[in-house]
Parts: C-alpha cells; structure tokens; sequence
C-alpha cells in the first residue's frame, strides 16, 4: 500500500479549488489559524472513511454558498472521488462507482488526534460507542453491516413506538418482530464488543506508561446492556416502558464504555494532562489494532504542537517510530518549530504550507 | 482541473432552474407543461415536447388520447381477492382456470407481478399488499392488505406461501411479521433466493453477498432441478 500522493479538494469548507501534491511520508501543514489545516487533514480523513472526522452534517461540510463539494484522492497507482451534492454521496474507485459504501471501509484506514477528542472522556455516551463501532467497522465489514442494519431496525421501531397509532394487537406483534430483529443483529454487535473490549485496555495501558512516564492504572470498562443471547427478553421486558416513553430504552444502542484511572472515573478524577496522555494512549491503541489487521493507517496531527506538552510530545514521537504508517500528517502555525521538533524523527518531511 | 469539474457538477442546476423559468406567451400552453411534468421521470424539458407533438395532432385523437387516460383511472378496480388491477371483479389471473390455486405468492405491489408474470415461470395465484411494513413511513399493518390475505386462508386450499419481497430491512420485517401472522395455518411458507446472482462471478461479487450465500448455502440438486412444478 502506497502512500497519499495528490488530493484535490474542490468547493469543501474553505478550499474552492485547491490541489496539493505529496511526496514524502511525513507532511507538515503549516499557517496562521483559520487557513484551512485541519480542513485538509479532514479531507485526507474523508476519503478514508468517506466521512469527516469533525462535521456529520454534510452540508456543513460545503463551502458556505455551495451545495456540494468534491475530494479527489490518488494513492499510488488508485485514484478515489467522494463527491457529495444535493444531498446524495458516490465514491468511485479508479473511475467505477462503488455500489455499496462498506465496500470502500476498511481499504484505507486513519487516525486522527485533535483537540476535540477531550469530548470523548467528557461528554456522553454516543461518541464513545462511534469510537468503538469505527474501530470494529474497521475491521470487519460485516460488523458494520450488523451495525447499519440495527440502526435501520431501531429507527422503525422507535417511529412504531412513537405512533402507536391503530390496533393495539397488530403494534405488539409488529413489536415482537422488531425485537426479533435487533437480538439478531444486536447480538453480534454485543459479542464483538465484548471481545474488543477484553484486548483494548491493556494496550492503552502499555501506551499510557510510554506517553506519560507515569505509573497510574487506567482503563476501560465495557457496559453492556445484556449478554448477546439475553438481547430478546431484554427488549421484551422494556416493552411496556418503551411504550411509555415512546422509544426503545435500551440495547446495544445504549451501551457505554468507562474510561478510569486507579479504578475511578476517569472523567471527574483525572486532571487535563492525564486526560491528554490517556486521549492519546487511546489513539495509539487504534493504531496498533489497525496493525493487527495488517493495515498501515495513516496518521493525522491536528494542533498537537500547541496542545501537548513537550515532554509527552516527544514521547509520542519516539513511540511512533515504532509503528507502521502509510504517512504522517502534522498541522502548526510555525514551519520552524515543528522542523526542529520532529527533525530527529522524520529528516524527510515536506513542508506544505497554506495560506501565503 | 478540479475547477473545471466542480463547474461541471453544478451546471445541471443551472440548467434546471431555467427551464424551470421557461416563460410561455399562452396560459393554456404553461398549464398542458405543467401537468405532464407532474408525471415521474418527466422533466418540464420533455413536458414542453409532449404538449406541441399534441398541439400538432387533431382534435379528435388528442380527445381520444385523454379520454383513454381518463376512463382508465375512473374504471379500474382492484381484485377483491389479490388487490391486482382489473378491469372489473377478479382480475385476468385469479378468474384464469388454468392457474394453479394452491400457491400464492405475495408481492409489495402491482409492478411486481408484472415483473413475475414476465417471467413466465409461476403458474399460482398472487396477493398485492400494497407497501411493505415501514412506521418512518406511516405504514403499519393496518395500511397493508393483510386481511383479505388471511380471508384467502381461511378458505382453505391454499398449499404454499411465496414470499417475494424486496431484499431489505422493510421486506424482511414484512416477510417475518406475515408469517407470524400465519403461523396457525397448515401452509407452508417459503421466501424468493437470494444471494450470488446466476451467471455472476464470485470474484466479482461483494463479500458481504457472497458471504451470505454461504451462509444460506442450498442442497446441489436444487441447481439442477429447476422445471417448472406448480
Ligand atoms: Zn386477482
């Protein structure tokens, strides 16, 4: 697998019509604030995941006053097109249409870490459970299939559970099929999570000490709602308050992961630099699972110089040396101090810069 | 380049909206453009087209022309035993004799049975249900032409159930709620193949598709023995 060598990026966030050519593995981004970096990190991380790492509404995603926009990938010899307008997404590979965008998931892989991961210790559930959905759709197509499938399932039930409209009869049998159909599905999301679930904490862990040079205990605790063969009687023992409260309460939809140092919550008890050691003690786990995987992910810095301390900064560094990436990008606003930073590591590394 | 392709991405809009701005010197002209264009796959480009082919013809066959179209919405009928279109009472393949009676195979709506019926490979009888089971929709099991199905039952003769409906999660919800819904009848109820489509090559096929047909792999002598029993 070869690394990224062009993108061009038209009418997406603040890029018109922008090409950018790559030829080294690692690239640094440099420009004052609000040139677009981390838009053209995002970009890269698109046409991984054929999503952006930042802004789920795509529309958001268009330059302001446009209704679509378009990312053109080439990596070696394969050329990807995500294209989004008025409101419909194609991906094509090597000018073919992909049928189904699963097919795409999972060929070329990225992690990023930003600021805004802080939000994955402090705020609810949902962006812990895209977390792990992301890193086990990432490694098995079928589990993302399972997982659309569960979410499409839930969605009718829950427009079922919100009507409630006609025969009360006709609604619980068309309830027990729903129930039906998310134990299946549900069932196989829950098995795969728990598995996951049982490797992860011991790789953050190792990263953790590497990163941190601390001795704490941290972890990760999988909250499941139910094992994966207890998913129907769980559903069918919420029903009456799911009719109550006009949605499904509970299922693997639900579910949570608890982040804990020295068996607290890690949220409450740890202060801003342990979350930012453990934050990044999380992505390089996913790195080393993608590895696992025999992927190469590539590796997207957004404003790491700034936010990190230079002492975790270098730990990182040095820790990166031993993974296999396809390519490194790193943003900062100044090309000379993020030269001097990572001139012991990457002595190759291309500077791009934006905005001048 | 890649400005070039952007333009090229938001041309057709442009395009649109001018024709959607098409200025007629005659109210009666604008009207006739409005119309068709409501018909699906028809554009107000192809709208304009139609009306000055008719503007073309005789009076008396464009009356015709409307006449046919107008009798057919105010005449059809649907059969009251399948739901099919007909002309009146039971539809051409439920009043068909030579039909095998004890088969039945359900379908989401009319263009289904015809796609079937082109086949020419199913001898039995049919039930329209008119939308499959989707509450984001507002189709529950109320909306579907369920009862008349279990009327059908009730009556007795009726051996197997094919369930041919849409590979999706509306079609499958359909397919399972319907067969509970059976479940106490003496009737045998099967569901359409799917998987890796004949003449298509493994290689070639998504490996969620394939690794389903897998799964839900067949006996080899279903391959062989396809003549046409019912
Ligand atoms: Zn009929």
């Amino acid at each position: 697998m070869s690394f990224l060598e062009k993108i061009s990026v038209t009418q997406f966030r603040n890029f018109t019509a922008d090409t950018f050519t790559f030829q080294s593995p690692a690239v640094g981004i440099t420009g004052l604030n609000g040139v677009g970096k981390t838009n053209l990190l995002d970009a890269i991380y698109y046409l991984c995941y054929t999503k952006s790492y930042f802004q789920s509404r795509e529309l958001n995603n268009a330059q302001r006053g446009t209704a679509g926009f378009r990312i053109e990938g080439r990596f070696g010899e394969e050329q990807i097109v995500c294209k989004w307008k008025e409101g419909k997404k194609t991906l094509e590979h090597d000018g073919a249409l992909y049928e189904k965008v699963t097919e795409h998931i999972g060929k070329y892989t990225a992690v990023m870490i930003a600021p805004d991961d802080i939000e994955l210790i402090n705020e609810g559930s949902e962006l812990r459970r895209k977390f792990i959905d992301g890193l086990l759709s990432q490694s098995d197509p079928f589990y993302l299939e399972q997982l659309l499938a569960y979410q499409k399932y839930l969605a009718q039930r829950n427009a079922l559970l919100r009507q409630q409209g006609g025969q009360q009869q006709h609604i619980h049998s068309l309830l027990d099929v729903y129930d039906q159909q998310l134990a299946q599905h549900g069932a196989y999301l829950v098995q795969e999570r728990e598995k996951l679930s049982a490797q992860i904490p011991a790789l953050v862990q190792q990263y953790y000490a590497a990163v941190s040079g601390d001795a704490e205990r941290v972890g990760l605790q999988y909250r499941r709602c139910a094992g994966p063969q207890q998913l129907f009687a769980l559903l069918q023992g919420s029903r009456r308050r799911d009719i109550e409260y006009k949605r499904t309460l509970t299922g693997p939809h639900t579910e949570d992961w608890l982040f804990t140092i020295e068996d607290c919550p890690l949220k409450s008890y740890a202060s801003q630099g342990q979350k930012k050691s453990f934050l990044v003690s999380l992505k390089l786990a996913h790195i080393s699972w993608l590895q696992g995987l025999g992927k190469k992910p590539f590796l997207l810095l957004d404003d790491i110089f700034e936010k990190l301390d230079r002492r975790r900064l270098l730990h990182l560094f040095a820790l990166l040396q031993q993974c296999s990436l396809s390519q490194v990008f790193m943003t900062h606003t100044s090309a000379e101090d993020l030269t001097q930073t990572v001139h012991p590591y990457y002595k190759d590394m291309q500077l791009v810069p934006l905005g001048s | 380049m890649p400005f070039a392709t952007g333009f090229v991405i938001f041309a057709g809009k442009a395009l649109r909206v001018f024709l959607y701005n098409m200025i007629f010197s005659s109210r009666l002209i604008e009207d006739a453009v409005d119309a068709f264009s409501r018909l699906p796959g028809i554009g107000r480009k192809t709208a304009l087209r139609m009306v000055l082919h008719l503007l073309k013809e005789d009076k008396d066959s464009v009356s015709r022309f409307s006449d046919t179209i107008s009798r057919m919405r105010s005449d059809i009928c649907f059969c009251p035993q399948c739901n099919n279109i007909s002309d009146n009472g039971p539809c051409g393949i439920c009043s068909d004799p030579l039909r095998n009676r004890t088969i039945v195979c359900v379908v989401e709506n009319i263009r289904d049975v015809i796609s079937i019926e082109s086949t020419r490979q199913f001898n039995g009888l049919y039930h329209v249900l008119g939308g499959l089971l989707s509450p984001l929709d507002g189709i529950g099991p109320d909306q579907l032409q369920l009862s008349n199905l279990i009327g059908r039952l009730d009556q007795g003769g009726i051996e197997e159930i094919i369930m041919a409906l849409n590979p999706t999660i509306e079609g499958d919800t359909t397919v399972y709620y319907i067969s509970r819904q059976l479940r106490d009848f003496p009737v045998r109820i099967t569901g359409i193949a799917r998987g890796v489509s004949f003449g298509g090559e493994l290689e070639y096929t998504d490996e969620l598709t394939l690794a389903r047909s897998i799964a839900k792999r067949l006996p080899v002598e279903t391959y062989v023995n396809t003549e046409n029993k019912n």
